[in-house]
């Protein structure tokens, strides 16, 4: 059985997670996150996910790049 | 102060209680709430474009095919704005010179040595003016192309491409699209390149981007970089012209890379996140406007620096002036000229009157004035046109410039004792102009700036410049654009030095290492006077703007150093040293890529 909350960078292309954590907490994640729509509880789509570089993710209509740094604070609960 | 303390208690006890913060709680409501709601009352319309724009993405942002179309678009925005742009200003040009020649219709004429004050500040004002109005279309072009790609949504996927390759060097992908208006390849202007950082949240890449932004090839750099390739590297000039639009981005990046690495350290840095916006039909409209804006940027540029710019550097460069004695000297000199003019004409010749002292000066400006109003003709039949009217303000004046040929009832006819007198007449204005140019130099030389300019040749000259090509530096310190026109006018080349710059190797009596040493000492320029106080309205920072203006110095003068005198101690040709120097800056920067800084991780990280 594969773990189901990985981080954002684990989750290979096509999958979804929800969001359920992040893994540092500072004001800045929060509000930065809020600022581009994302919250805990709201379902991600990784659209692609290169070895280096940001990886590219879709939220709701909204298509999003976000660095590789970030998208490891954030745990996702893999969606099957 | 007590409100903050039940903040921060409160803060506490709902941390201990619910084992969540207050924040992350409030937004998380807050969310909930939010889409609620617009289930409720959002009706969704079909999803079409949201499934265009990720099966565009699907190939633009692919992992090889997203790099390629990218340079591909980055191809043809300089291809359109530069190649088709420039061959616009063949179109143009002529409505600059014809401008020019208004001016110079109203100003005091020019003597047959010393010319008035007023002409020559005002021709220098107007000078400076047209060299940067020439660029008005490629500026146009480019911005419009700009603008379209801004209102498709394609920025920021180049800011997705690129961010992996520039966080190598301490840039950020949001770097691109600045970096393009900036002339990644060639031709950009640095102003509204650094304007463009506004979006950049990295603070520390922001800057980085800012302080590297004047390295690239702005468009005032090109007509010196095409000039000396002309030169001196002809036979390689597809290398050549490779070698110029490609290392100033290795010296960009390989800056910003040691700039993040020292000065930058402290700098707060931001992680990348971007919204990837659906994409969109530009209109005409927003794209005229976006283009109208940086256009307008351009212009103020003009008024607000260039033109007192040239007055300063006109002043700087003719005072204090000679003293009566030599001024003496030189006018002997032109009457020796004259003398020997007239004598060749002799007194029998009926042209004798025509050359005489009092319709000397006349004759200069009539020829003179011929030759422009020829070089302004748009068409065959215009060039008739003036032809026609200069005919029929002075026969004889007409006879001497065409070289004898002149239109009697429809037939060419041809003067012979008129195309005689020509012959030495052209003589004549050789040996004047080579007089006038003497004068130039030594009123230069003997000039505020020219004593600037020597004293600095102990440190240039390792350089390879002479004080010459100093002045040309430090004035084109205020708008590059005149680089050309001064060095052409400082090597007392009279005349005719359009923005290709007809000056002849010989003439400047250089090596192509000093060429390379100057192109390279070029492109590493300090920024121009309207880009330092972009700098500075960008940064917030004055130590920032003095510091942008002063690396670039240190920078370039080590540079050519390296590459005049290194050359030279090698024995290299210039085209060895263009290879060497190439060489040894990519592997320079590859290896500045790999250096990642002990928190390589905190690069990403936003735990401050």
């Amino acid at each position: 059985m594969k773990k189901t909350i990985v981080p954002l960078t684990m989750l290979p292309p096509g999958n979804s997670g929800i969001v359920v954590d992040t893994e540092s907490v500072g004001r800045g994640i929060i509000s930065r996150l809020s600022d581009m729509g994302l919250h805990y509880g709201s379902e991600i789509k990784v659209v692609s996910s290169t070895g280096l570089g940001p990886i590219l993710i879709q939220v709701k209509d909204c298509t999003m790049a976000i660095g590789r740094g970030m998208a490891r604070q954030i745990l996702v609960k893999r969606k099957v | 102060m007590d409100i903050l303390r039940f903040v921060d208690e409160e803060q506490k006890r709902i941390l201990a209680e619910v084992g969540s913060e207050p924040a992350r709680l409030i937004t998380t409501a807050y969310y909930r709430q939010a889409a609620e709601l617009s289930d409720k009352c959002v009706k969704r319309e079909s999803q079409a474009r949201e499934s265009f724009t990720s099966k565009a993405d699907a190939i633009l942002l692919h992992r090889f095919f997203g790099p390629l179309i990218l340079v591909g678009v980055v191809y043809i925005l300089y291809y359109l704005s530069i190649v088709k742009g420039y061959q616009l200003t063949h179109y143009t040009w002529p409505w600059l010179a014809s401008f020019r020649n208004l001016v110079i219709s109203i100003l005091p004429k020019e003597g047959l040595l010393f010319d008035p004050v007023m002409r020559s500040i005002v021709l220098s004002v107007v000078d400076g003016l047209i060299a940067v109005l020439n660029y008005v279309p490629i500026f146009a072009i480019l911005f419009s192309l700009v603008a379209i790609l801004e209102d498709t949504g394609y920025v920021p996927r180049m800011a997705f491409i690129m961010d992996r390759v520039f966080r190598q060097f301490g840039l950020h992908g949001q770097s691109m699209f600045p970096m393009v208006l900036g002339g990644v390849v060639v031709g950009g202007c640095a102003v509204p390149g650094i304007m463009a950082t506004r979006t950049i949240k990295d603070q520390r890449a922001r800057i980085a981007t800012i302080l590297v932004i004047p390295l690239l090839n702005c468009l005032a750099k090109t007509p010196l970089h095409i000039m000396l390739i002309e030169m001196f590297f002809r036979e390689y000039r597809p290398f050549a012209i490779f070698f110029i639009s490609t290392i100033s981005l290795v010296i960009a990046l390989t800056v910003s890379k040691i700039l993040s690495l020292t000065v930058l350290k402290s700098e707060e840095s931001a992680p990348f996140l971007m919204e990837m916006p659906p994409y969109h039909m530009p209109t005409i409209l927003g794209v005229l406007q976006r283009c109208w804006e940086r256009l307008w940027l351009f212009f103020r540029k003009i008024v607000v620096v260039v033109i007192p710019v040239m007055v300063i550097v006109f002043a700087l460069t003719s005072l204090p002036g000679l003293n009566t004695a030599k001024r003496e000297l030189y006018l002997a000199e032109l009457d020796k000229i004259v003398e020997d003019f007239q004598a060749a004409v002799g007194d029998e010749s009926p042209y004798a009157s025509v050359v005489s002292d009092d319709n000397l000066t006349e004759l200069v400006r009539f020829s003179k004035e011929f030759d422009l109003a020829k070089k302004a003709a748009r068409s065959e039949a215009g060039l008739k046109k003036v032809h026609r009217k200069f005919m029929a303000r002075d026969l004889a004046f007409y006879k001497l410039s065409n070289r004898g040929r002149f239109e009697l009832d429809g037939v060419m006819e041809t003067d012979v004792e008129a195309a005689r007198i020509s012959r030495y007449y052209r003589g004549f204005e050789r040996e004047r102009k080579a007089l006038r140019s003497r004068l130039r130099d030594d009123t230069i030389n003997h000039s505020v700036l020219g004593i600037i300019g020597r004293s600095f040749e102990p440190i240039t000259k390792y350089a390879g410049f002479d004080w010459k090509v100093n002045i040309a530096l430090l004035s084109s310190f205020a708008a590059k654009e005149s680089s050309v026109a001064t060095l052409g006018g400082i090597y007392g080349l009279d005349g005719g030095i359009g923005l290709e710059g007809q000056v002849d190797a010989e003439d400047l009596g250089w090596t192509d290492l000093h060429a390379l040493a100057l192109m390279v000492f070029m492109v590493v320029f300090p920024p121009c006077i309207p880009t330092l106080l972009a700098v500075k309205m960008e940064t917030g920072k004055t130590l920032w703007m003095v510091f942008a203006g002063l690396y670039p110095v240190v920078l370039g003068l080590v540079l050519a150093g390296l590459i005049y005198t290194g050359g030279n101690a090698l024995g290299l040709t210039g085209i060895q040293a263009m290879v060497a120097f190439y060489v040894l800056s990519t592997l320079i920067m590859l290896v500045l890529a790999m250096i990642h800084r002990p928190n390589a991780e905190a690069l990403d990280d936003w735990s401050s």
